[in-house]
């Protein structure tokens, strides 16, 4: 059985969501989208890689590196065998990511909802890990690492992190190191699923061609309740002495230097924490677009050849806003940087050029809704992030100004709490 | 959805109608012969065209110009399709039923496509200088990056090897060397080449009807006086009399192998090739990622893709160093059970199941409407996509093992790692 918590309604398209919490504790977002031909759905669990230390009563357990990417990857398998095959066989391709802060299971199919809906909803609550098993994947995820110590990409974004979050839990490798997932064993993934993966801590998301009835049947039919309360407690990362390293850098066969500047500075929660986000990324990007005076300074030093790029990576515990791009020079782009956002938040941003930035986040944001993927998205990332609506972002983008813009930049550009990260060629 | 097609001065134009989407998109393409001067002046052009124009002068000009038409995106890419490029100059912009304030943003993103085609920022036979040096540059910075994404480098250095000798073994960006010797003058001649002889197709996606918009885009190009030259897709060449073993050393950790493989013209139909590719690797439940990923565990990724006017099917891994031959003897065994017509017929039906969902996926999107609708005119295919699918499913397992057999080996390409690692934090 479900209640029907709220329905959602997008004044400036007419698009709908319901969204409902199930007997079980999950909650369920449902878009309907007459006209498409696939649809989308999957399954947030608000459990991440940070998330490595628990308490069980009086006693507290730490978890190896990359446990909830291992746990993500063994999901797939079960008793009958390969899930991604079940599911192809379906008419369905599925698929799973692991972030930071959560990890999510999906699917997409031009058929019929219900039976992949079902299958993913199984898979997701009924695990099945032998030590065969276990080993057999340890090899593939050492690829994966492997693949990713060579991504200069991803190297400049994680040593960002470690520089401005120092042995912290977010700036792991979100798949380990191949030291930690030796430790990984099947009774430790057992525990951490019956602990996190609880239907309270998660969503299920579905948009594009299905009918609500339908996905209603299927989670009744399929949903299980939890056994017992919870009696195990995820710990906050313990932030004791961990001050900011302010230059990170490291050598690999790149063509150009490459750097991300980075940010940090106090989490926030719920509609603040999107509203932040938003006037961060929208203030930085209005400095850094290839309309700014800015852009032109640092074209007419040499200094770059493209503009820069904003963006930010939030979550309970940390809030991190960036710029990113290639220079010869990163520390006088990182000088010239600290002057920009020092000038702004002093002298207040352009309006005019704020509102252009902003109009074109609006449209990004609206489009990224026409998708059922991007649908689906956008419902299981704001049923994570504090109850959100996938409609908040638009409603925001119409009304912020260029004045919340650069206090915001002010609250949480601060060069004393930053990291440049640089990957030097070889 | 509401499809017209009419052709206009040999220009060939598509309008798609469809009220699920909330933006317009038009898209002009150009297909063009290429050689190892014009490869990176058609990279050039794609960067230098929508950088500026003669009314947008600047790229602050530009970039303002679009961020009052709530940041219309103007696009140029450039793709190599067989021995040709396809030069496609875009824009998408948000409908005018979406905008905040009511803003007509139709008539003015149309008018400046046609401006970025028809009056670049050119006088006295040359592009002007300080655009053109900056696009230069970020040409040169392109290039010197190209080994950044490892994954991406060994399949197009082995695919460059395979076809030594053809127009398609250009790089996409042209070498160090051709990129140096453009000039603002050859960059415009080759552009004025393009625009009076290369074969031009319209395609716009709108949500309801505006036939001003193909009207506009055809007028202006018409207004050039074209005379439109054939542009053969691919070029005859020789069938590899041996394989070339190719090894690269570089600072990596995980190693990158590629097999590529040749066949003769009536060796196989298209049909046969797309289901022997996508049975093989384009797909998640691919044959090589069951067998050499899951269950022999020697690689992280194995796909595999293929090209009908090339005649080439490319095969690429990322694996263990250590592990590299023994993948490569892996991927060869499993072709081998395709010679000998150890077909699954599963295999087939999860192949038939995968090309469906990827069909309605491409029908649910923009950037799949049209990339479908150029890919079909150019290769000349009228099926629907439902006699298509039919048609697929016609291939029997003789003619795979028949085209399984009539592959070449062409090159054995390995990304490996060189001795002496780098340092690894500074």
């Amino acid at each position: 059985m479900t209640t029907l918590l709220r329905t959602l309604t997008d004044p400036r398209t007419g698009d709908r969501i319901s969204c409902c919490r199930h007997d079980s504790g999950m909650e369920i977002c449902i878009a309907e989208m007459p006209g498409y031909h696939t649809a989308a759905a999957q399954i947030g669990v608000k459990f991440g890689a940070v998330h490595m230390k628990y308490r069980r009563g009086s006693s507290i357990l730490t978890l190896p590196a990359g446990t909830a990417h291992y746990l993500e990857h063994k999901l797939f398998e079960s008793e009958d065998g390969s899930v991604s095959a079940a599911m192809s066989a379906l008419g369905a391709a599925d698929n799973a990511f692991t972030e930071s802060d959560r990890t999510v299971y999906y699917f997409k199919t031009g058929g019929a909802v219900s039976a992949p809906l079902s299958l993913l909803m199984r898979f997701v609550q009924e695990p099945f890990f032998t030590q065969e098993s276990i080993d057999r994947e340890r090899p593939i995820i050492l690829q994966e690492i492997m693949e990713y110590q060579d991504d200069p990409d991803d190297r400049l974004f994680l040593q960002m992190l470690e520089g401005l979050y120092p042995m912290q839990p977010v700036s792991c490798d979100v798949a380990g190191t191949p030291e930690s997932i030796a430790e990984i064993t099947p009774e430790m993934l057992y525990d951490v699923h019956r602990a996190f993966y609880r239907p309270e801590r998660m969503v299920l998301s579905c948009a594009g061609n299905l009918t609500a009835e339908e996905v209603l049947q299927t989670a009744d039919a399929c949903l299980k309740h939890p056994a017992g309360e919870a009696d195990a407690f995820l710990l906050p990362p313990d932030k004791t002495g961990c001050a900011p390293i302010p230059l990170k850098r490291r050598r690999m066969d790149v063509g150009r230097p490459m750097l991300m500047l980075g940010f940090r500075s106090e989490p926030a929660q719920g509609l603040a924490r999107l509203r932040d986000a938003l006037l961060c990324d929208l203030g930085l990007s209005v400095l850094l677009s290839a309309a700014s005076p800015f852009y032109a300074r640092l074209r007419a030093m040499g200094l770059v050849t493209e503009p820069l790029c904003a963006d930010t990576f939030i979550g309970d515990d940390w809030f991190c806003v960036t710029a990113e791009g290639e220079s010869d020079a990163p520390e006088r782009v990182r000088d010239a940087l600290f002057e920009g956002i020092a000038e702004i938040t002093r002298n207040g941003i352009d309006r005019a050029a704020f509102d252009r930035q902003r109009r074109g986040y609006y449209k990004d944001a609206l489009l990224s809704l026409t998708q059922p993927e991007g649908l689906a998205d956008a419902m299981t990332d704001t049923a994570l992030s504090g109850g959100l609506s996938p409609f908040d972002r638009t409603a925001l983008l119409a009304e912020l100004t260029a004045e919340e813009a650069a206090d915001c930049l002010l609250r949480r550009l601060n060069p004393e709490q930053s990291c440049l990260s640089v990957i030097e060629p070889l | 959805m509401l499809s017209t097609e009419t052709t206009v001065s040999g220009i060939r134009c598509t309008q798609i109608v469809d009220p699920r989407f909330r933006c317009c998109f038009c898209a002009v393409h150009f297909l063009t012969p290429r050689s190892a001067q014009t490869a990176p002046i058609h990279a050039l052009l794609t960067d230098l065209l929508t950088l500026t124009s003669q009314k947008y002068p600047t790229e602050q000009a530009m970039t303002r110009r679009l961020g009052a038409l709530y940041h219309a995106e103007s696009d140029g890419s450039l793709r190599i399709i067989g021995d040709a490029a396809d030069l496609r100059f875009s824009m998408l912009w948000l409908d005018d039923a979406y905008t905040l304030e009511d803003t007509s943003l139709a008539a003015d993103c149309t008018a400046l496509l046609c401006d970025i085609l028809l009056h670049p920022n050119a006088a006295d036979g040359a592009f002007a200088a300080e655009p053109f040096q900056l696009c230069k540059a970020r040409l040169l910075d392109e290039i010197a990056c190209r080994t950044n994404n490892k994954r991406s480098y060994a399949a197009d250095r082995a695919a460059e090897c395979t076809f030594t000798g053809e127009p398609a073994g250009i790089p996409v960006l042209g070498t160090q060397e051709s990129a140096e010797a453009i000039t603002p003058q050859s960059a415009l001649a080759e552009w004025q080449r393009i625009l009076k002889t290369a074969p031009a197709e319209i395609i716009c996606i709108v949500p309801r009807e505006m036939p001003q918009l193909m009207t506009a885009l055809c007028d202006a190009l018409r207004s050039v006086g074209r005379v439109p030259e054939p542009t053969p897709l691919s070029a005859p060449f020789l069938m590899p009399e041996h394989v070339r073993d190719i090894r690269e050393p570089m600072h990596v950790s995980q190693s990158k192998l590629v097999l590529t493989f040749r066949f003769a013209e009536d060796a196989m139909s298209r049909d046969t090739l797309v289901i022997l590719t996508t049975m093989l690797g384009d797909m998640p439940e691919s044959l090589l990622m069951t067998t050499v990923r899951e269950e022999q565990g020697l690689c992280y990724y194995a796909s595999a893709t293929a090209s009908y006017q090339k005649r080439i099917l490319l095969i690429d891994l990322g694996t263990e160093p250590a592990q590299a031959e023994q993948a490569a003897e892996a991927v060869r065994a499993q072709l081998d059970r395709f010679r000998r017509g150890d077909i699954p017929a599963a295999l087939r039906e999860t192949a038939l199941r995968h090309l469906a969902l990827t069909a309605a996926e491409e029908s649910d999107s923009v950037g799949g409407l049209a990339a479908r609708c150029y890919v079909q005119h150019l290769t000349g295919e009228t099926r629907s996509t439902e006699k298509l699918l039919a048609d697929y499913a016609a291939v029997t397992a003789a003619s795979l093992s028949a085209a399984a057999n009539a592959l070449i080996p062409a090159v054995n390409y390995l990304l490996c790692p060189q001795d002496g690692a780098p340092e690894d934090d500074l």
